[in-house]
């Protein structure tokens, strides 16, 4: 599929590089970065919509001072405010719209948003009830004369206390401008790298070693010594940034993309906390932002599959093949999802949730790497979590033979290690890599002792015995950083790796007392009090899947201490 | 500056790295034939023994090197290279493999189980090892032993074979008979292993 927009930015790049260099006739490599990243920014805000920009939106408040009160999904009970801030003691209320605002855009329903906006007074614990708050009409197009005067002609009589103001195209992308400008990458490297990400297909998944490079410039989690204040607008340049690299996948809705995106960028936020010991005056506001963008996502991703998405799925003669692939990819994130929603006390989380809809959609998870066996212990968690039955253990008990069969002493090479993504596994099994993986998984894994404490847990003594011999022939491998922030780290330099080998011969009760006695001090404290984040930190990191966090989801999740 | 080809040039950095290892492979027979996993992260690695004693795996690095003069550099062709790259597997390759057989000679030294004398390659040899060796059975089958591995020098290889060629149908008989009569006894031992691989109250 050719994407016309992509080659409007290059050309847009190419010509006012070209400009510059000749009407400046000196170089000017800095300058001309500058240009690059100013196009590459606009065309970036002429092509999304209102749900696009208004993340990057909320992160330009945030960098300048503001204070986030509200945060529109939108629905019904927005008022025509999509969202409202303070700073100063003065409250602001914003209707974000996507495009030109010509008169009929206006009448056909843009004037009773911004009646409801100007006339409707806030109604939010956070702000008393008499309040007065100053009203914006955002929009990334331009207003025409016409709407001006109409609205002039209402800020002068109807309007006259609470006039409306607009912040158009050109004022929105130079705050943008302003705030990205922040970060100027150091070297082409990190230019070259933010186009390679931002200029993406679009239709795959994230270049993670990349992205995660990046981000971690614009965050400056390796300068020890940046203030506070600048760590909070580096957040939000990082998030604004991430806005940027997003809206390739958005604009396909590729929604395990955006998600996968969103929590790397959170992990990274969270490093960087947990190095530093930020408070959350600095940074909570934009992590809840992006938490609540991941949620959307999962929510699209939801509904596409809920109306039938496996089926409008198939583009191409190759489907039947990687087909399979892509549902699993795509179950294990609605499992996720589902997961994180009980941990919020969502109500909405019981809307699709029938044991019969999701052992429906669970045919699809296959069994590619011992990452997707992740998926499998998160509908164990939900089944049990909704119908204790002798069928809830149907799938650990899946994953625990399939670890058996495929990396213990039988096994041929073993199942992909969790450090293996997905895409690299597709292109290894159909023989496209021009180096094939020649690892063994075969005597190790890194699920099977988060598999077997479930187990222990629930008092399936029968189950574990039946395959205890076998479980005797993988190392219980796992993996911890040195420090707890590296946790958050894509990949870290410095830690241990360990292998154990269970006792050949093993006491039921002493496996019982390890869980009885099980505490949660292994898992990271930040995951601990922003639990909700935990299944999607788990499902994007899978190499950092082990027995505490394990347990720390299913205690959460089930309610339990 | 002149135009250059970078991509070409990126091709054949990979090539080049790819070539390296399929070198040393062949020049590491053995090390090859292991099943292999990549340490993804982190700089140290532990195993816990049956006694549930952390300790440490030590890390060796392997590494070799090659030089190109500047005169050379101009003119050096991609075929040059390769030979000099194939003095860098060779030496990674004694580097590695010598390793592996350092480390496991003195684990076998540290529990025993060596054969007294350094007695040459021989089909007494064999059963002698064989008595010291702890066996496995596939699928539980005292008919389907796990075989061994014989690693030796080639010159030890061919005495063997010549002595196979060389003997009498009765003593190739005999050898079978003592080997089977060793089988059964690992077979026992392996099924006692294999027994104490149970969950217990």
């Amino acid at each position: 599929m050719k994407n016309t927009w992509k080659e409007r930015v290059k050309e847009s790049w190419l010509i006012n590089f070209f400009k510059k260099r000749t009407k400046d006739s000196e170089p000017a490599p800095r300058e001309s970065q500058n240009v690059f990243l100013e196009r590459t920014i606009e065309n970036w805000l002429m092509s999304v919509n209102e749900l696009t920009y208004q993340f990057s939106f909320y992160q330009i408040l945030l960098s300048e001072g503001y204070e986030i009160i509200y945060n529109s999904k939108h629905n019904a009970f927005e008022q025509g405010k999509d969202i409202v801030a303070k700073k100063g003691g003065n409250v602001f209320a914003y209707q974000l719209k996507g495009g030109d605002i010509s008169n009929s855009v206006w009448r056909g329903g843009v004037k009773a948003e911004c009646e409801e906006l100007v006339e409707y007074p806030i109604i939010n614990p956070a702000i008393s009830r008499n309040t007065r708050h100053k009203s914006f009409l955002v929009t990334n197009g331009e207003i025409e004369d016409t709407v001006r005067l109409a609205i002039d002609s209402l800020n002068s009589d109807k309007w006259k206390e609470n006039p409306l103001n607009t912040i158009t195209k050109g004022q929105l992308l130079s705050r943008l401008i302003k705030i990205s400008n922040d970060f100027t990458p150091k070297s082409p490297t990190d230019y070259r790298d933010f186009l390679d990400l931002y200029l993406t297909d679009g239709q795959g998944s994230l270049d993670i070693p990349k992205y995660t490079k990046f981000i971690s410039e614009i965050l400056q989690i390796d300068n020890e010594d940046v203030y506070r204040e600048e760590r909070k607008r580096n957040i939000a340049t990082a998030s604004i940034y991430t806005g940027y690299i997003i809206s390739s996948f958005e604009k396909y809705n590729n929604h395990v993309a955006t998600i996968q995106t969103l929590t790397v960028l959170s992990s990274y936020i969270f490093a960087l906390v947990e190095k530093f010991n930020l408070k959350e005056k600095y940074w909570l506001g934009s992590y809840v932002v992006i938490r609540d963008k991941i949620k959307e996502a999962s929510g699209m991703l939801e509904t596409e599959i809920v109306d039938g998405g496996f089926d409008k799925m198939i583009n191409s003669i190759f489907d039947g093949e990687i087909g399979s692939y892509r549902r699993s990819l795509a179950v294990s994130y609605l499992l996720t999802y589902k997961i994180s929603q009980i941990l919020d006390d969502d109500k909405d989380c019981l809307d699709i949730f029938t044991v019969k809809y999701f052992k429906s959609i669970t045919g699809s998870l296959l069994a590619w790497g011992e990452s997707a066996l992740y998926a499998f212990i998160l509908f164990f968690i939900l089944s049990i979590k909704h119908e204790d039955n002798s069928d809830s253990y149907f799938f650990l008990e899946s994953a625990l033979k399939s670890l058996i069969d495929n990396n213990g002493r039988q096994g041929i090479s073993g199942l992909f290690s969790p450090y293996f993504k997905i895409d690299d596994v597709i292109m290894n099994n159909l023989g496209l890599l021009e180096e094939p993986i020649e690892e063994s998984f075969v005597g190790g894994s890194y699920l099977i002792k988060s598999i077997i404490s479930l187990l222990v847990r629930h008092q399936k003594k029968e189950l574990v015995s039946k395959y205890w011999r076998e479980i005797t022939y993988i190392s219980q491998l796992s993996f911890k950083p040195s420090k707890a922030w590296q946790n958050f780290i894509w990949h870290c330099k410095e830690g241990g790796n360990t292998s154990v080998f269970p006792k050949q011969t093993q006491s039921w009760a002493e496996l019982m007392k390890e869980e009885e006695s099980w505490d949660n001090k292994n898992v990271p404290k930040l995951l601990q009090k922003y639990y909700s984040f935990l299944p999607y930190y788990l499902l994007v990191f899978p190499h950092r899947i082990n027995d505490d966090n394990i347990r720390f989801l299913e205690d959460k999740t089930l309610g339990k201490k | 500056m002149i135009i250059d080809f970078q991509a070409a040039k990126s091709k054949l950095n990979i090539f080049i790295d790819a070539y390296l290892r399929s070198k040393i492979k062949e020049k590491a027979p053995f090390l090859a034939s292991l099943k292999h996993s990549q340490i993804k992260e982190g700089d140290k690695s532990y195993y816990e023994t049956e006694q549930r004693i952390n300790k440490e795996i030590k890390l060796q690095s392997a590494s070799g090197d090659f030089s190109i003069t500047n005169a050379e550099i101009k003119t050096i062709t991609l075929e040059e290279i390769l030979i000099k790259v194939d003095a860098v597997a060779d030496s990674m390759a004694r580097q590695m493999e010598g390793g592996l057989f350092k480390e496991t000679f003195e684990a076998i030294e540290k529990v025993g189980n060596i054969i007294a004398g350094n007695p040459k390659l021989s089909s007494e040899a064999i059963l002698q090892g064989l008595e010291k060796v702890q066996v496995n059975f596939i699928d539980d089958d005292r008919s389907k032993p796990h075989n061994h591995t014989i690693v030796a020098h080639p010159n030890a290889i061919r005495q063997l074979l010549e002595e196979g060629k060389n003997q009498t149908q009765e003593e190739k008989l005999d050898f079978e008979r003592r080997r089977e009569v060793i089988l059964d006894k690992k077979y026992e031992e392996y099924m006692e292993r294999e027994g104490k691989r149970k969950l217990v109250d």
